[in-house]
């Protein structure tokens, strides 16, 4: 055999043409270009148009916007709380079913929180009016009731069923990473699995329970659509913005309004960083050494009520859904209604259009989003250039704001007083979509870059490759599974979206779901729910097209974990936590 | 004996991770439970612990029966690798937990936590938060959460397979200094064969979920069960002989300028305090240990003698 001549042979070395040279740079720029202009423009139109008319004249206005709005802030911060509270109950409850509860129970439950977020938060409300309405199935039908349904109380009960399924995510995430070596080591010192609930699982948990009251409390307040549809004469400070931003009224008003919102959900933010970090301290700390002790199981009475309650939700869920499917193939309302089928004509007939452009936004904007989003993950999370904190907080500030905000922010940039008209168009539709996507599509490729070691871009590196090739060749075939996800996720939750597209669309430009919205609060049930139908199932389809790409086997070049075996049970739960916030404010 | 298994076997389906394990340990003797991963001596510590159910065979600790028990009536306490200590309470409330559960009055349990903190020379870190500590620290906390309850049976799982060399040498000897002064019976798990002569009162030798040998360590070591028992403690020389196959331990061939054995040096590795030779005698490999000053250039001839044999 020959040997190998050991003299280092004369290869050329590595060139890169000057435009391979400048992508890195030019893409940077794009993401920072498009952030500052959809994050933070608007944000700053919205502050500018508050304090319209000199600091003097937005005192006054602040003074007395409040004054006058002082009812209806305590309906948000009333119903808001509320809501939190049973959203955050319910939560816990099926997620400590779904992470410790009967194994059979499992996937059940989590069909049921996927399906409680496959449509728009007043889909439920429609729902609610079908089952509890004056001549509801069940209030008329069943108990022979004729009353009003309109309320805080529905209100405050719907918003709590939908934003409940937000919540288990968040918790099943949590106590899923718990180690079961602290349950069994309390078992071990004689607890009973009462007190491994209420002395280990609910103390580690706790920072995470406490984000959830503090999310569902934000979204509640900035949810209007709930509120509209069936809260009859309770007014809150959302329905207040709905009412003069549809009206276009005064914007200055409307605007301080939004200042209130934002405040308060600026409060949250820093408060959820703060608590986020002391749960990681919390349930990360708890590893070490093998991870293979049994998992944990509740038993008892206290998990007997737990798993009631989980199993109630889901079935009521189920008979939401049914209902408003029902609800689809009769007409009018009550147990009476014959079956008929001209929702669905009547859909063919005035409402493709409208889906259409759902169709269409939503893939332009989740393919924008998810093209940006791998750019901003990427100099963010992993070079961590300078001005990355800033960048990545401009960038998911869109997703923390409430719908009415950023709906306003958009309206006063981009209505011709800044220079650009781009209001009655599509195109700030596709952007407005595209920037609340931007922060959840971050955020996943943050992650599944996380996954795969810098040691591999190192070695690229020294092995010639120039930067834009190191991403192609090294971090994008690894992060594939992030964005097929990140762009099934876009594309529903665009389909999804309401908050701030409600107030940026035109005739031309009406959307499925502000059609579904228009015939809701007109009381043309029959057609919102064909409307609601026919998004739920194209919703459904991406969510399972979602769940099998996310549950494929490991990538290569991802680094196996040393030590992981500990059970996950929320792993599969179909769609992972940040990546598919369907729109809720 | 006081510590009684009587035929626990564990099936998973086809396979038989612990297959009728029979294994005495004398009160107030440390067992540990040595073998290759797969073995099933983890899973023997679960169904002692009550964490797993036995497919069949029986748990009995100082004459009663607790293989139907669940863990939290067991009066055994097990250790976990990651020692599982509570992050959200301090030192000295994990250490109180168990009497806690005992509905023991607060100002007692301090007390008594306080007390057995201070016997493994923790009392100052009372307060600290556990994520203050370092990891040997940790698993002080740990075993003094666990002897609190004064259980009668103590099972630790792989406790040092964590540390540095260097801090699992101290912890070893903490460990046992600990135990000794409790007199609890004790049921140690791992791989390292050194780690368990070192620290057992008795070898239990574990492979294929079967008990290969139980014995003190220098039973096991001298005379082991058979010839995977003997290799697993450590390496075996074999040499044909006159009447039959001669084996050896590394350290029993030992350079003398009239050995009557000799054998070319193939390798030689020099070891700090010992050099480790493998020399070919007529054709066969024998492996020599000796003292740092025994030096031996590789191709030179060797003589030896062989000062004792193992059998089985």
């Amino acid at each position: 055999m020959r040997a190998v001549d050991p003299r280092p042979s004369a290869l050329p070395a590595p060139r890169r043409s000057r435009v391979e040279r400048a992508v890195p740079a030019a893409a940077l720029l794009l993401v920072v270009l498009f952030v500052l202009c959809f994050s933070a423009l608007p944000l700053v139109a919205m502050v500018a148009q508050s304090l319209d008319g000199g600091l003097v004249a937005a005192g006054e206005r602040y003074a007395s916007v409040l004054a006058n709005s002082a009812t209806e802030i305590w309906n948000s911060c009333f119903s808001g709380a509320m809501a939190a509270v049973l959203a955050t109950g319910l939560a816990l409850a099926v997620s400590l079913c779904i992470t410790f509860g009967a194994p059979r129970l499992r996937r059940p439950l989590q069909v049921a929180v996927l399906l409680s977020m496959a449509s728009p938060p007043f889909v439920a409300s429609l729902a609610y009016i079908q089952l509890f309405g004056k001549r509801g199935l069940v209030t008329h039908g069943l108990l022979g009731l004729s009353v009003s349904p309109y309320g805080w109380q529905g209100v405050v009960v719907m918003q709590a069923l939908f934003f409940c399924a937000l919540d288990v995510l968040l918790l099943t995430a949590v106590l899923s990473r718990i180690d079961p070596a602290l349950m069994q080591a309390a078992r071990g010192l004689g607890a009973r699995p009462g007190r491994v609930l209420r002395t280990v699982v609910l103390p580690v948990a706790g920072p995470a329970i406490l984000v959830c009251l503090l999310l569902t409390f934000i979204r509640s307040i900035s949810d209007y659509g709930t509120p509209v549809v069936i809260g009859g004469a309770f007014n809150t400070v959302a329905t207040q913005i709905y009412v003069q931003l549809v009206g276009y009224s005064d914007l200055s008003a409307v605007a301080v309004l939004n200042m209130v919102l934002l405040a308060v959900s600026g409060l949250v933010f820093f408060a959820q960083k703060r608590l986020d970090a002391r749960t990681a301290r919390l349930v990360e700390g708890t590893h070490g050494g093998r991870a293979d002790a049994p998992a944990w199981r509740m038993a008892g009475p206290v998990s007997t009520a737990l798993h009631v309650v989980a199993v109630t939700f889901g079935a009521f869920i189920v008979v939401l859904y049914l209902t408003v499917v029902r609800s689809a193939f009769v007409r009018g309302v009550g147990a009476g209604a014959p079956f008929t089928l001209e929702n669905f004509e009547h859909l063919a007939a005035y409402d493709l259009a409208p889906l259409g452009r759902s169709l269409l936004y939503g893939i332009l904007a989740a393919a924008l989003a998810t093209v940006l989003g791998a750019v901003a993950a990427y100099f963010t999370a992993r070079k961590r250039v300078a001005g990355s904190r800033v960048l990545s907080f401009c960038l998911s500030m869109p997703y923390m704001l409430p719908g009415t905000c950023l709906g306003l922010g958009f309206i006063l940039a981009f209505n011709g007083a800044w220079g650009v008209k781009l209001t009655g168009g599509a195109l700030i539709l596709v952007l407005v979509l595209a920037t609340k996507q931007l922060a959840i599509s971050a955020d996943a490729f943050s992650s599944s870059m996380a996954q795969v070691s810098r040691e591999l871009d190192m070695a690229a590196r020294g092995l010639g490759a120039g930067e834009a090739r190191m991403f192609r060749d090294v971090i994008w075939p690894n992060v594939r599974e992030a964005a097929a996800v990140s762009l099934v996720n876009g594309f529903s939750s665009a389909m999804m979206s309401y908050g701030a597209l409600l107030f940026l669309v035109a005739p031309s430009t009406k959307t499925a779901v502000v059609q579904l919205f228009d015939a809701l609060s007109g009381g043309k049930y029959g057609n919102a729910a064909a409307v609601a139908v026919v998004l739920m199932a194209v919703t459904l389809v991406g969510d399972v097209l979602a769940s099998r790409i996310s549950s494929r086997a490991p990538r290569p070049g991802a680094p196996v974990p040393a030590g992981t075996g500990t059970e996950a049970p929320s792993a599969d739960l179909g769609v992972a936590g940040p990546t598919t916030d369907k729109e809720a404010r | 004996m006081f510590l009684e298994l009587r035929g626990l076997t564990k099936r998973y389906g086809d396979t038989c991770a612990v297959d009728r394990l029979d294994l005495d340990v004398e009160e107030g003797t440390i067992c540990c439970l040595l073998g290759p991963s797969g073995c099933g001596k983890t899973t023997t510590l679960r169904m002692v612990g009550g964490y797993l159910e036995p497919t069949a065979g029986s748990v009995a600790l100082d004459g009663r029966d607790i293989t139907g028990l669940s863990p939290e009536d067991r009066p055994v306490s097990t250790v976990f690798q990651s020692y599982a200590l509570f992050p959200h309470l301090t030192v000295v409330e994990n250490v109180a937990y168990g009497l806690a559960c005992r509905k023991v009055p607060a100002p007692e349990r301090r007390r008594q936590a306080l007390e057995m903190l201070a016997a493994v020379h923790l009392e100052g870190h009372a307060d600290s938060s556990i994520q203050e500590l370092s990891g040997g620290q940790q698993q002080r906390v740990a075993l003094a959460r666990s002897l609190v309850l004064r259980p009668q049976l103590l099972l630790l799982d792989e406790p040092l397979s964590n540390l540095d060399a260097a801090l699992r040498l101290q912890m070893r000897d903490e460990i046992r200094r600990i135990q000794r002064s409790f007199g609890i019976t004790t049921l140690f798990v791992t791989h390292d064969q050194e780690e368990a002569m070192a620290i057992g009162d008795t070898v239990a030798l574990m492979d294929g979920g079967r008990l290969r040998q139980h014995a003190t360590p220098e039973e096991a070591y001298l005379r082991p069960a058979d010839a995977w028992c003997a290799s697993f403690l450590g390496h075996v020389n074999e040499l044909d002989g006159a009447a039959g196959p001669v084996r050896f331990r590394e350290q029993d061939a030992v350079p003398a300028a009239d050995g009557r054995r000799s054998g070319t040096v193939t390798e030689a590795t020099f070891l700090g305090a010992q050099r480790l030779y493998r020399i070919d005698v007529g054709g066969q490999e024998v492996l020599m240990r000796c003292r740092d000053t025994d030096v031996f250039p590789v191709g030179t001839e060797v003589r030896f003698n062989i000062v004792r044999t193992i059998t089985w």
